[in-house]
């Protein structure tokens, strides 16, 4: 028995895996065929993706780190059935604090200390921002997915309003609004084996931001109080759990993992405030940690796979005159085919046949 | 104030308010029929570049352009529909899904089209005549409603068909059905994916138009980011309005105000930000939010509203 | 007459299980067919198929002698059939008229004629003597009244046919006599009526046939007159059921729970609870009775702590604990076994032992420092899958994948771990077959005989009758009545359960 089940699990988990593949491959091949149908190079988005895995994995990285930490902070939020569209404005506000707290920062001040210094600056005001909604959700009852689609603009003009005003830096041209360089003492470094590209050790922190997250969901008495104010809030009140609790407490996580991105974003990479700097990360995110199934672990894997297509379609406009865009395409054409709850009816037969109840991505 | 510039920041509140109220209309169907339609946003992204590319490839007519953006706009959302209804796609992540590919495809064809980046203009495009209504016109403050684009009157009548529709007709009565419960609507005999499938395509086609509206009225070029969140302003919009086509309606003129009043300051020359004065109407929006799931809320409890009988055999 | 439906040699498989196996069945017009099995033995399956919900793999169905392919609810419904579910396929915000008219209305200039409706249906309930009120919103309406409309809303369509699907599990004793009548009425018109139920008194009364079904198959089919309660019984269970469970004498220690004097709201704000006391003492079952909707629920929740009373004290093992959150009093020595399963009891998405370990998730040995002993959580659910008897392999399997049995055995295990002063046990056997009813039966009499307390709900006044010791009878959030353990049979209970009486002194009208 105890063989059969760790098959049907083998099995299962191939399954998944399986499908996210096929609807890469989809979204490939239609992605493809319109650069055929547009008379460009058809190829160019698939080579993209591939030098982006082994000649310039620098770029992938770089991309990869955003991407990987947006996962995250959406897979948090999901597993208690909670849906934070607002990892923009809260990664804004994270580049905002992490802005303000480095500038004031001075020169003479240790690299560790000013970079601990700002991240938690920056952690605190994304998660004070995914408060918002996150309240309004547990006392109002306001539904979070229209409070923080809306509080994202809020937040980017807030930023807006920040680098043409109070931090902006003098010395910059009139087309430029950003704030003033940052000093070096408050970058975060480079991986120096990836000079000159700005990947950056972001990256490492998105990686134990991710252990961290395994482990609270599968190892601690939290991670279960998630998954069962997810699966059923009243069953989580009823068996004395406090749901309205875990969703501030989750929502708040969420934030504050927005909240490093900003400040990798404007420590690492840009080393300035920058009037729209994010290139919606937080949108991305939602298709990293579906495609990933919401596990931390494959949210790495797949935050590399985006990486590596963002960082291809970037390469791949430089060189040729294909444009990016495309890879929004296929990110957005894997985003709508996961949405949708089929499998392949002959598979899902077999599935339903040979092990417990298999579900199929949300 | 003078009573012109009264006048004045009405008749920019109306302008402005035309594309939500567009999509608002639709988008409140969708509400009644169940589906949570926040792709009013990328729709009316491919409307107003559709209607730019028809408008450049006729040579100018800005007429094909509002008929080829509803056209297009209702392509589009078939697209939508058919993962809503067919595959029976979380609505949230197929309409987030439908924004993110309205921006690529845009940003893309923009490109593969036109070669250009970030925005773009037709060679020609003969605008349309504003329409004056005579009477009107010349009476203070009533006139802002003259001197408005034949789009805002259709926006305008199209209030009063969508409220028959919604509660006069047999088409109304079943969407509603749906809504409140798809099971129940199918023993009844209804088809809930049928009506589905009406709803988002109206919502397409209306979205397209406020697309367009903003492309080739409001202003004469595409640019990537013109919808500038009115799509999830005008969802805002039908969820505070109750998905009422007459309150939510007027809810998008409320909208139009924060916007225009908005536009007065800047004009006037106060000393406050334009990127905060851009934040009204989201702030406006937030506050909405909150006050219509307050009362919501309240609703359900019983404090307020809702007539309540004994029940008693 | 003529024979309306026949539906001949059915078979549905689904994944792995075969629903129907080569069922027929037939029902002439006037005539009265009773189709009765207990959970899961294929009735609805069947009856979804002749309403278009599904189509069988295997099998003929003919309407009036010409054979039909149904593929849809509106195909069912432009032939003649008209199906009153189980579960109301009512929209609660719209009203009363747009309910019934939905999908059917007359038009006049592509406008609702709302005149011609009101006239149509105005004379259905006048024929058939189900009045209702067509301009209310169907939530504010009484069960029976819901139930009147769905009926009227199969003969506005037309309905030559009418399937009803467990119609007098809602209702009060008067109401299901009253449904009776409607029905007799309807068969005197000419009226084809499949009844589904599982009351076996019931079908004596009213059908001219009967069909058992059990797992599938036809087990019995005969005409009423040659029928006998016990017989159908035993067709449906396939075996004798010994419902009569030994018991140690009555001998009640001292009070485990005592509620004073509570007042509270229900989820629309309405007074759902007004002025309940009663007391639980250790060694006895103490049974609520009542319709549903009169304040059990909300009895519930206020004992169990999630529903704060707007008046009144809960008194638990001597200690006040009416501020005490659920943690509190699920520690302190209470456990509950919800009367939805589904919507609070369990989480069908989440592993067998996701739903095991809720007690203990977060204690220790289970969990240290908020860390949790995976293997510990293992060994307490594979161990309490064993003792409880749960059909599965282990625990690592969804929740989902168990069938209600089995899955209320779940709930009562982790429950029962707890080792409880006080069980809660809300409608303890809805939707589970005869085998587990009495095993779960068997269950909460060990509790009683163990000397803890037991306080019982349920819709089932002959699960009131068979276990209590002491039994309440609540009406619109009041106890009307409190009898010992034989002291009334089910007519006087009733009585009370529809608020017509009230023990000592009569019940003032309101």
């Amino acid at each position: 028995m105890m063989k059969n089940k760790g098959n049907n699990r083998i099995l299962s988990a191939a399954g998944v895996v399986g499908r996210q593949a096929g609807l890469i491959i989809i979204a490939l091949l239609l992605a493809t065929l319109f650069l055929a149908v547009s008379g460009y190079e058809p190829l160019a988005i698939i080579n993209g993706i591939i030098d982006g895995l082994t000649l310039d994995i620098a770029g992938t990285i770089r991309w990869a780190t955003p991407l990987i930490l947006a996962g995250l902070a959406i897979c948090v939020t999901y597993k208690a059935e909670v849906f934070n569209l607002g990892v923009d404005g809260q990664l804004y506000m994270g580049a905002a604090a992490a802005t303000a707290v480095a500038v004031n920062i001075p020169k003479s001040m240790n690299q560790a200390a000013s970079l601990v210094l700002i991240f938690l600056a920056a952690m605190a005001a994304g998660a004070l921002f995914a408060m918002i909604p996150a309240l309004m959700k547990v006392y109002l009852n306001t539904n979070e997915v229209v409070s923080t689609l809306l509080l994202n603009f809020i937040a980017a003009l807030y930023i807006e309003y920040l680098v043409i005003g109070p931090l902006r830096d003098p010395e910059a041209g009139t087309n430029l609004n950003a704030s003033a360089v940052l000093n070096e003492n408050t970058w975060l470094p480079r991986i120096s084996f990836f000079e000159p590209s700005s990947a950056n050790i972001g990256f490492y922190i998105a990686i134990v931001v991710m252990i961290i997250l395994t482990f609270v969901f599968f190892r601690t008495a939290f991670g279960h109080e998630i998954k069962i104010v997810g699966a059923n809030p009243t069953l989580a009140k009823y068996a004395g759990m406090k749901p309205k609790k875990t969703i501030l407490q989750v929502m708040a996580m969420s934030g504050a993992i927005a909240g490093i991105i900003g400040a990798v974003e404007v420590t690492a990479v840009q080393h300035r405030l920058l009037a729209g700097f994010n290139p919606d990360f937080g949108f991305d995110g939602i298709v990293v940690s579906l495609l990933a199934n919401n596990n931390p672990i494959g949210v790495l894997f797949s935050g590399i796979f985006f990486g590596a297509l963002k960082n291809g379609g970037i390469n791949m406009e430089r060189i040729t005159d294909v444009p990016s865009a495309v890879t929004d395409i296929v990110t957005s054409i894997i985003f709508i085919t996961i949405s949708a709850k089929f499998v392949l009816p002959k598979l899902k037969r077999k599935l339903a046949g040979k092990t417990p109840a298999n579900e199929g991505g949300k | 104030m003078s009573i012109a510039v009264i006048s004045d920041t009405l008749a920019s509140m109306i302008r402005i308010a035309t594309p939500l109220m567009l999509m608002a209309l639709g988008g409140l169907l969708c509400q009644r029929a169940g589906v949570f339609n926040i792709a009013l946003e990328g729709f009316s992204l491919v409307g107003a570049f559709a209607a730019i590319a028809v408008v450049q490839y006729t040579g100018g007519s800005v007429w094909a352009g509002l008929i080829g953006a509803m056209l297009i706009g209702t392509i589009y959302s078939a697209l939508f529909a058919l993962f809503v209804t067919k595959f029976k796609a979380d609505n949230i992540i197929a309409s987030i899904a439908m924004n993110t590919l309205g921006a690529g495809l845009t940003s893309y064809l923009l490109r593969a089209m036109f070669g250009v980046q970030g925005a773009y203009s037709p060679d020609q495009i003969h605008k349309l005549a504003m329409i004056h209504i005579p009477v009107i016109k010349d009476i203070p403050i009533l006139n802002c409603i003259s001197g408005q684009s034949i789009v805002t009157y259709f926006a305008i009548i199209l209030i009063v068909v969508i409220y028959v529709m919604l509660f006069k007709t047999k088409m109304g009565l079943a969407i509603c059905a749906v809504g409140e419960s798809e099971v129940a609507a199918k023993t009844a005999g209804i088809r809930p994916a049928l009506i589905k499938w009406q709803v988002v395509l109206i919502s397409g086609a209306l979205s397209g138009l406020a697309g367009a509206y903003l492309s080739t009225i409001s202003v004469s070029q595409f640019s990537e980011d013109m919808i500038q969140g009115r799509g999830f302003n005008a969802f805002t919009a039908l969820v505070f309005g109750n998905a009422h086509p007459i309150f939510s309606s007027l809810v998008t003129l409320m909208f139009g105000f924060a916007d225009a009043i908005g536009i007065r300051i800047e004009l006037v020359g106060m000393n406050i930000s334009p990127s905060i004065i851009k934040m009204f109407p989201f702030l406006f929006a937030i506050v909405a939010l909150a006050i219509s799931s307050y009362t919501t809320k309240l609703k359900v409890k019983g404090v307020i509203g809702h007539k309540q009988r004994k029940v008693k055999e | 007459m003529a024979v309306a439906v026949e539906m001949l040699n059915i078979s549905k498989f689904f994944p792995g299980v075969v629903a129907n196996d080569d069922v027929s069945l037939s029902v002439k017009e006037g005539e009265i067919l009773g189709l009765i099995g207990e959970n899961g033995a294929g009735k609805s399956t069947m009856m979804n198929m002749l309403y278009g919900m599904m189509e069988p793999d295997l099998g003929v169905i003919k309407l009036f002698g010409k054979e039909v392919r149904i593929q849809s609810p509106t195909m069912a419904i432009k032939l003649g059939i008209g199906m009153v579910h189980q579960h109301f396929m009512l929209m609660p915000n719209l009203s009363v008229l747009q309910n019934i008219i939905l999908g059917k209305a007359p038009t006049k200039n592509g406008l609702i004629d709302t005149k011609a409706a009101k006239d149509k249906i105005t004379e259905i309930m006048d024929t058939y003597d189900l009045p209702v009120k067509l301009d209310e919103k169907v939530y504010q309406l009484s069960v029976g009244e819901k139930q009147r409309v769905e009926i009227i809303k199969a003969l506005y369509r037309e309905a030559k046919v009418l399937i009803m699907d467990e119609p007098t599990a809602v209702l009060t004793p008067t109401e299901t006599d009253k449904l009776l009548d409607v029905l007799r009425l309807l068969k005197s018109k000419g009226c084809a009526i499949i009844f589904i139920t599982h009351k076996l008194r019931e079908v004596m009364a009213i059908t001219d046939k009967i069909v058992v079904m059990r797992k599938g198959l036809v087990t019995g089919s005969l005409d009423t007159a040659e029928a006998s309660t016990e017989g159908l019984s035993n067709m449906m269970v396939g075996r004798k059921v010994n419902l009569e469970i030994p018991r140690k004498d009555y001998n009640p220690d001292e009070n485990v729970l005592e509620v004073e004097a509570v007042r509270a709201l229900n989820q629309r704000g309405l007074p759902a609870l007004n002025g309940v006391s009663f007391q639980v003492a250790r060694g006895e079952v103490v049974g609520i009775a009542g319709v549903e909707g009169n304040g059990q629920t909300e009895l519930i929740e206020v004992v169990s702590g999630m529903l704060k009373p707007t008046a009144g004290q809960v008194h638990f093992k001597h200690q006040d604990i009416t501020a005490h959150t659920v943690r509190q009093r699920r520690e302190e020595g209470m456990s509950h076994i919800p009367e939805d399963r589904l919507k609070m009891g369990s989480a069908a998405n989440c592993t067998i032992r996701d739903n095991l370990i809720l007690n203990r998730y977060y204690q220790k040995p289970y969990c240290n420092g908020g860390i949790l002993d995976n293997k510990k959580l293992h060994a307490l659910s594979e161990d309490l899958c064993r003792d409880f008897e749960v059909k599965t392999p282990d625990s690592d399997y969804k929740l989902g994948t168990l069938s209600g049995g089995n899955m209320q055995k779940v709930i009562f295990a982790r429950e029962m771990e707890a080792d409880p002063d006080l069980l809660i046990a809300a409608q303890p056997t809805r939707g589970v077959d005869i085998g587990a009813i009495e095993s779960i039966h068997h269950k909460i009499i060990e509790v009683r005989d163990s000397g803890r307390g037991v306080l019982l709900v349920s819709a089932e006044l002959d699960e009131i009758l068979s276990l209590s010791d002491r039994i309440l009878v609540m009406y619109e959030g009041e106890i009307m009545a409190e009898f010992k353990r034989g002291e009334a049979d089910e007519k006087t209970i009733a009585v009370y359960m529809t608020g017509a009486k009230r023990q000592g002194g009569d019940h003032d009208e309101k």
